[in-house]
């Protein structure tokens, strides 16, 4: 049962600015879709027009009898003779939201002559420029030869998966005050996946200079996996 | 306008109760609370125009 608190959580996640109404003791859906054994309501449309007429009426059976949106709207038209826009909702879908990445993986150090193994971490907060163009502060962290390494980066994104994901190549450039100390640069790629509106998961591989104009330098090549709290920007 | 009422998340179930409203009848008044907190009823939503009501429950 959704109570009008749960609604409005799904109404804000989702962009959704039409009443979402709760029929705990489901009374309405009784009357105007019918009720299952378990007391739970048959997923169903109905229209009424101006005059509180029933014009259409359509209940399911089965989960995939249910109207898509498209559906629903060409069927409001059809109906009502109306050619109304699309519910499309600016800032719902994930990829337009700004984000805020956690990630942690490892890789292999090279400086003085060794490769080491070292754990990699960073934060990153990401604004979109379209879809395609993410850009923020990324914060690096990496114990060996850069314990902090402060970057702006920039993010391009090819969305797959109906824009729930993405195929992404960026580049970050910055500064390393400890360890390593100097300008540093990284590249790198990475997929990415919406998992709801609010989060999602991304993996990422990359490659970074630590030290450049410094005393000693170093690069490091790093796999890492990362969770993304998802932002509404509008 | 849109109006969606829920009433939660099964399937696979039979059904113990046929809706009692018909097509081309008059539909059944009601009130119910909306994610906002306020009362909406269908006289009301009817005042703006036509109401499309979508029955579901869950997330389908």
């Amino acid at each position: 049962m959704d109570s009008p608190e749960d609604s409005r959580a799904f109404a804000k996640d989702y962009g959704i600015a039409f009443p979402l109404l709760s029929d705990p003791d489901g009374t309405v859906s009784r009357v105007y879709a019918g009720v299952t054994s378990d007391h739970n309501t048959l997923p169903g449309v109905v229209i009424i027009d101006r005059g509180g007429r029933i014009v259409f009426r359509q209940v399911a059976s089965a989960k995939d009898d249910r109207m898509t949106t498209a559906e629903l709207l060409a069927t409001l038209d059809r109906t009502l003779g109306t050619s109304g826009p699309g519910v499309a909702s600016a800032g719902y879908a994930a990829i337009d939201r700004a984000q805020l990445r956690v990630a942690l993986g490892g890789g292999g150090v090279r400086g003085s002559g060794e490769t080491r193994g070292t754990v990699v971490g960073s934060v990153a907060g990401l604004y979109p420029l379209g879809r395609h163009v993410l850009v923020g502060p990324w914060l690096g962290f990496e114990p060996r030869a850069a314990p902090l390494e402060v970057d702006a980066a920039i993010v391009l994104r090819l969305p797959i998966w109906a824009d729930a994901g993405a195929i992404e190549l960026g580049a970050a450039g910055g500064w390393t005050p400890w360890g390593d100390a100097g300008a540093s640069a990284s590249a790198r790629a990475g997929l990415w996946f919406a998992m709801s509106p609010r989060w999602a998961l991304q993996l990422e591989v990359s490659v970074t200079t630590h030290g450049l104009g410094g005393r000693a330098d170093s690069s490091t090549a790093s796999a890492a996996l990362g969770v993304t709290r998802l932002f509404d920007v509008r | 306008m849109l109006v969606l009422a829920s009433s939660g998340c099964v399937t696979g179930l039979h059904v113990t109760s046929e809706a009692t409203v018909a097509d081309g009848g008059a539909a059944a008044p009601f009130t119910l609370p909306a994610q906002d907190g306020t009362q909406v009823s269908l006289g009301q939503a009817l005042a703006a125009g036509p109401v499309a009501l979508v029955f579901y429950r869950g997330y389908w």
